[in-house]
């Protein structure tokens, strides 16, 4: 009898110990999931690639594709980045392609996750035939809409 | 009475064995180990990114010892190899180098080789005893290896 009390007693406080001790559940699981990560990057990519590409012959297209993946903050610094592209583009003839040189996932939980993309840039005006490419690097945030990740937040770094 | 106490004895065991296990899980779990090696990376990635563009010539000797202290393999011997050199060209210079990191991520960690690449955005100022100091923003992909003492860079590949 003293015995089952003085079991009960100590498996109590074990429990008790083990729970209040438990590391909280991994917040960050960049990487470590495997399948988003590839994911969100995937779709990132694609998000940057298509939003920055630009064809003075299709503007519609860059628009679209902007408006699928863009919202919020990164949208609105957008039409503040592309407002002169735009103006320019007809008169030059311009076409802009946008590549992704390189992308990590810094922070993933799981509707959130935000991204290092090195992008380079290479506009082409068909009008005179000149060139020219530039590089840059952005901060991206993005978020799982239930059905695709979208672009929440932009900023040039 | 006795057996309901027996009942209950039983209970209380498994259940202190189950939080036992649950508690063992969340510290040991692959899961767990594995985003505290991502986060050692990254950290480890950005301060040794950092260190590999500081210099200052009044401490050349000091600043390019460390910058062989942080790397390993093929970076590591080029850097040993032309120390010297570099002491040199850095004091006749006067160049005063430094390096501010904007940000950084993992973009690949394998923790059972011991490999990581990393994406570093660096803002690097350096002047010279010519002319105005230049500041330029790198993007540097940095691949680390794990050895005895901690991971290190074996190379740096800045994209231009």
């Amino acid at each position: 009898m003293k015995a089952a009390i003085a079991v009960i007693v100590v498996a109590l406080a074990a429990t008790a110990w083990f729970l209040l001790n438990q590391a909280p559940p991994m917040a960050n699981t960049a990487l470590a999931d495997t399948a988003t990560t590839s994911q969100v990057e995937a779709q990132v990519k694609s998000a940057i690639e298509n939003s920055f590409s630009y064809d003075y012959t299709d503007t519609a297209r860059t628009e679209k594709a902007a408006r699928s993946v863009l919202v919020g903050d990164a949208m609105r610094e957008y039409e503040q980045l592309f407002t002169k592209v735009r103006t320019q583009a007809a008169q030059q003839q311009l076409v802009l392609v946008s590549t992704v040189r390189a992308i990590a996932v810094r922070e993933l939980s799981q509707a959130d996750a935000t991204l290092l993309v090195f992008v380079d840039q290479q506009a082409v005006r068909t009008g005179d035939n000149g060139n020219t490419s530039t590089s840059a690097q952005l901060g991206v945030v993005a978020h799982w809409s239930g059905t695709a990740w979208q672009v929440t937040g932009l900023t040039v770094l | 009475m006795s057996r309901v106490l027996a009942v209950i004895a039983l209970l209380a065991v498994l259940g202190a064995g189950w939080s036992g296990w649950t508690w063992w899980q969340s510290s040991h779990s692959d899961v767990v180990t594995y985003g505290q090696a991502r986060d050692l990376v990254l950290t480890t990635a950005s301060d040794q990114i950092k260190t590999l563009n500081t210099v200052d010539y009044r401490q050349a000797e000091e600043d390019l010892t460390r910058w062989q202290r942080v790397t390993t393999g093929n970076l590591l011997t080029q850097l040993t190899n032309q120390h010297d050199s570099d002491v040199n060209s850095t004091k006749s210079q006067k160049t005063v180098s430094t390096a501010k990191i904007i940000d950084a991520a993992v973009s690949t960690l394998d923790t059972r080789a011991g490999t990581a690449t990393v994406l570093v955005a660096v803002e690097v100022t350096i002047s010279q005893a010519d002319g105005q100091p230049s500041v330029r923003k790198n993007r540097v992909d940095a691949v680390l290896s794990r050895i005895e003492d901690g991971w290190k860079t074996g190379t740096v590949e800045v994209i231009e």
